[in-house]
């Protein structure tokens, strides 16, 4: 039974022996756990100062129940922490079990007095046994007259002074001085670079002077990680103590390239995912196969792969490859849905990036430079938000040139591919022609359809083997169906000729001829459809007026699918409506003009300017009285009247007419040029104003109307007069 | 009675607003259909069709179409007429395009048929140049510039006057005036060439240019294509002008006027 349900069952049996006499043979070492009890003390200082703390590590292992420190004559212990973890396990060997187990603790100590001290030995204990010891750890605590005088120092030191911007330096501050307890050090900053300190790589100790006194050194090591292309500078490392700043190292320079581009693979090594396991996400730029004829379509497809767990928020292309030596068409597809495959042994999903049809220009090895993306993913990763670049790898690919054997004579280096051709003839009624006039026109309707280059496509020949027909282009290219999608470039290319036989008689039509290179069979194809017997009736036709001219060039395909609208909607230019309104803005000019002119004039001639002054300034007078009036202010309005007839005076003759008496006034304006009869009712009208200003307000309302508009009319006639000015 | 009237409405209102609708789908139709008949290598009927369509509807595609359609008839005067009538309705830049293609096209053929004969070649000869002057810019972006300078420059005397202290204004007065002036020239030029000057296209290789109306008058062959000027006429003889100042009588049937 044990044999059917254990086939091999006595296998397990001599093994279960040989494990049993391992155990209990003292003869099998193999079984011994082995391991030496061991026990050691280290200090990172075995030259210190009085008053420097020293920090011994002690560190022990294998088979012990407690460790036993010595007695400390030479030191005071300070304090103590434990480091290691302490294991255990059970282990068989030698026909019993024993304990194994490591221990590790720090111990911070300060000397006592000055001199060579030893310190230990420490010791294992097993079972009330002594099972190891250490060897006594010498320290040597220096008096003051043997420390160095020399103030703290600082210096900086970089492993490289160049780097490109992928790559890290290593920055090492040493300090060093006579005593360095108390000091700081603050590390070199920049913003220009990232750093971060090396742990573990502290390292002090000390060193003679020249006078041969000990002094200290301590060493930091940094991680500098440059975040940008250029050449800059790394502050200085400084030490101070209680704040105050006592050394600052000397500033480096260190030069960041940018990063060095890959260098590019096969077409062969590209296709292997296996070069991106590890990666969380990439881009990876295919093609179908790693070679192509000149001229042949292919696609070039960027895929974005990215772990399964993750998700992109946003993909944006950054920069596009240049593709030098090929013809570049852009596929507007879509990405299409999420797919998944596997990446070694990681799930990872990808999408289609972009899509671009290619066809190689000439024959040689073309570089499919990166193309890089912009990507904002989150998910297991722990991307977050931020936007992340990534860079598909360069590949290259080989264009080959068209084979020389069995290559037609004349053959167009663009046709490749594989085509189907069909050929109808057709007479002006749409029906195959058996019977034709001379001088009437068939079309010869040629359709290629197949898959490859069809946009480089050149028109079959028509060969008239009778020599008895003309035969024309006809543009045909609304006829054209070509499709470029995942799967390249297909559809059809439409040609169109129209015979005219020239001569009667039983003709053939003319053959048509179509060559193409075969890509996937890779040697060259001839479709050829050979033409029908056609009875030519009619006379002959001779000298055709213009073939020589037209046949070198021909006009533009007609306009097929256009919505027609009026055109002819007159010119608006040709209106007199068009050159009226042009010469609207003339008229303002004109007006800017005049005004300036008049301006001009005006500043010219000082005496009409005062005298557009006085009459101006009597006009804004009279609006006052008005209102004087309107307010039956009596006194007001005519003390107002007085000062715009002495103020008119004043302003046009130019002589001082306030405190004159009436007849000096009359006798100096008379002197200046103003009609006598007009001063009469000018002197008038003063002495009319005085006596009105204590006449009874209620009986003069009437009487001030009347006077302001006979003092308007006064003004104005005062205006008119031509005076002399006094000096 | 009422019955009458509502009959007599109903017709009234359908005369009155279907033919326009109806017209232009007739005429897209029509078009489509001259359209086929060229695919098909049937000009001629081709080139009716377009005329029945331009009958209606003045469009720079028709018109290039039944320049094609003449001139795949070997018929190059017609299809430069109906070129130079297309041009002149000032059509969309893309059918303006074809338009001058296919017009230039022609007049290389119509060159190349009478490069043996010196006069018909000089005839041949593209326009004077003072016409090349004017209408080296299309009428539109012409009146566009005309009108920016022509406001440019008022603004620039304007502001002569009104701001004294800004520097530069008589430069750039001098400088927009000028320009506003040139194209202003030019634009009167285009519009005084197409209003005051009649001119024709000859349209048949058969053309006599004669001393005096009536067949029996002397004459020479006229080369096929080229424009001439009207100068009077009635409605079976024109008196033409040749560019190089000759004048005739021709059949107005052999003129096609612009």
């Amino acid at each position: 039974v044990i044999r059917r349900i254990f086939p091999y069952g006595h296998c397990l049996i001599l093994a279960g022996l040989i494990l049993t006499l391992s155990w209990m043979s003292p003869l099998t070492g193999w079984a011994d756990p082995g391991g030496e009890t061991t026990i050691s003390v280290t200090t990172t200082r075995a030259i210190v100062s009085p008053n420097q703390q020293i920090e011994v590590r002690v560190e022990a292992k294998g088979t012990f129940s407690k460790i036993l420190k010595p007695t400390l004559t030479n030191f005071s212990l300070v304090s103590q922490r434990r480091e290691g973890s302490s294991g255990f396990s059970i282990s068989f060997g030698g026909g019993r079990t024993r304990q194994t187990r490591s221990k590790s603790y720090a111990l911070v100590l300060k000397p006592l007095r000055t001199g060579k001290l030893s310190l230990g030995p420490f010791r294992l204990e097993y079972n009330g046994k002594i099972v190891a010891k250490s060897a006594p750890l010498n320290i040597h605590v220096l008096s003051q007259n043997q420390i160095s005088k020399r103030a703290p120092q600082i210096s900086m030191k970089l492993n490289r002074s160049r780097i490109s911007i992928e790559e890290r330096a290593l920055l090492t501050v040493t300090v060093s001085g006579g005593n360095l307890s108390g000091l700081r050090l603050r590390p070199p900053t920049s913003r220009f670079f990232e750093l971060t300190e090396r742990k573990g790589k502290k390292s002090s100790g000390a060193k003679k002077d020249a006078q041969g006194r000990y002094m200290e050194t301590a060493t930091f090591n940094y991680v500098v990680r440059p975040n940008r292309v250029g050449t800059y500078a790394l502050q200085g490392a400084e030490i101070s103590k209680q704040r105050q700043s006592i050394v600052v190292a000397k500033p480096l320079t260190l030069k960041v390239t940018a990063p060095k581009p890959k260098p590019a693979v096969t077409s062969e090594a590209n296709r292997a995912l296996k070069r991106h396991i590890g990666q969380p996400y990439f881009i990876h730029a295919s093609i179908p196969r790693n070679s192509y004829y000149v001229g042949e379509p292919f696609i070039i497809t960027w895929r974005l792969f990215y772990d399964q767990y993750s998700s992109i928020w946003n993909a944006q292309i950054e920069s596009t490859p240049q593709l030098k030596g090929l013809l570049v068409q852009d596929l507007n597809i879509e990405s299409g849905a999420k797919k998944s495959r596997l990446v070694g042994s990681q799930m990872m999903a990808f999408k289609a990036v972009d899509h671009r049809i290619a066809r190689g220009l000439s024959p040689g090895i073309i570089t499919i430079d990166p193309m890089i993306l912009k990507i904002q993913a989150a998910g297991a990763e722990n991307f977050g938000m931020r936007w992340r670049k990534v860079a598909s790898d360069p590949f290259t690919l080989e264009i080959k040139p068209l084979p020389k054997k069995g290559q037609p004579a004349d053959f167009n280096e663009a046709v490749v591919g594989q085509f189907q051709m069909n050929v109808s003839l057709a007479d002006e009624h749409g029906q195959i022609p058996k019977t034709m006039k001379t001088g009437r026109r068939a079309i010869l309707d040629i359709s290629i359809t197949g898959i490859g280059n069809l946009v480089g496509l050149k028109a079959p020949r028509v060969v008239d083997t009778s020599g008895s027909f003309t035969i024309e282009s006809f543009p045909s290219e609304n006829e054209d169906q070509i499709l470029q999608d995942r799967t390249g470039v297909h559809g059809k290319r439409a040609f169109k000729f129209l015979i005219v036989p020239q001569k009667p008689g039983n003709m053939v039509s003319p053959d048509v001829v179509f060559d193409y290179f075969d890509p996937v069979r890779e040697s060259y194809k001839s479709l050829k459809t050979k033409g029908r017997l056609i009875e030519i009736t009619g006379s002959p036709i001779v000298g055709s007026t213009d073939s020589s001219g037209r046949s070198q060039q021909d006009i533009g395909p007609i306009l097929p699918n256009v919505t027609l609208s009026h055109h002819d909607k007159g010119h608006f230019a040709g209106t007199s409506l068009f050159w009226l309104l042009a010469l609207c803005p003339l008229g303002f000019l004109l007006m800017v003009e005049g005004g300036w002119r008049y301006r001009q004039f005006v500043g010219r001639n000082p005496e009409l300017r005062r005298a557009k002054g006085a009459l101006g300034k009597a006009r804004k007078g009279l609006l006052e009285a008005q209102s004087l009036m309107d307010s039956a202010d009596v006194k007001g309005f005519f003390g107002q009247i007085t000062r715009i007839i002495i103020g008119f005076f004043e302003d046009k003759a130019g002589f001082p007419a306030t405190g004159m008496t009436h007849d000096i006034l009359r006798t100096t304006a008379s002197g200046a040029g103003f009609d006598s009869k007009l001063l009469d009712d000018v002197i008038a009208e003063l002495e009319n104003a005085d006596f009105a200003r204590f006449a009874p307000a209620a009986t003069l309302q009437t009487q001030m109307k009347e006077t302001l508009k006979r003092i308007q009319a006064m003004v104005e006639e005062l205006d008119r007069s031509p005076v002399r000015r006094s000096s | 009675m009422t019955r009458g009237w509502l009959f007599s409405m109903t017709l009234f209102l359908a005369a009155a607003t279907t033919p326009a609708w109806a017209d232009s789908v007739d005429n897209q139709a029509l078009f489509q259909e001259a359209n086929g008949a060229y695919g098909q290598g049937n000009y001629q009927d081709a080139a009716k069709s377009y005329e029945t369509v331009l009958k209606h509807l003045k469009d720079g595609a028709v018109y290039l179409n039944l320049g094609n359609a003449y001139y795949r008839q070997d018929q190059f005067g017609h299809a430069v007429h109906a070129y130079r009538q297309g041009l002149r309705l000032e059509p969309p830049a893309r059918i303006r395009t074809s338009l001058n293609r296919n017009l230039e096209t022609t007049q290389s053929v119509l060159r190349s048929r009478y490069k043996s004969g010196k006069v018909k070649s000089q005839l041949m000869d593209n326009e004077s140049l003072l016409y090349t002057i004017t209408h080296a810019i299309g009428r539109e972006l012409l009146t566009t510039s005309f009108l920016v300078f022509w406001l440019m420059f008022l603004t620039v005397l304007c502001l002569r006057r009104l701001r004294k202290k800004m520097a530069g204004l008589g430069v750039s007065a001098i400088t927009t005036g000028l320009a506003a002036l040139i194209l202003g020239l030019m634009l009167w030029g285009q519009v005084h060439s197409e209003q005051s000057i009649q001119s024709g296209i000859v349209l048949g290789e058969g053309t006599i240019l004669r001393e005096a109306p009536g067949k029996q008058s002397d004459g020479e062959a006229l080369p096929e294509g080229i424009e001439v000027r009207i100068i009077d006429g009635n409605d079976t003889w024109i008196r033409i002008a040749l560019k190089n100042e000759r004048e005739g009588w021709v059949q107005s049937q052999d003129i096609g006027q612009l």
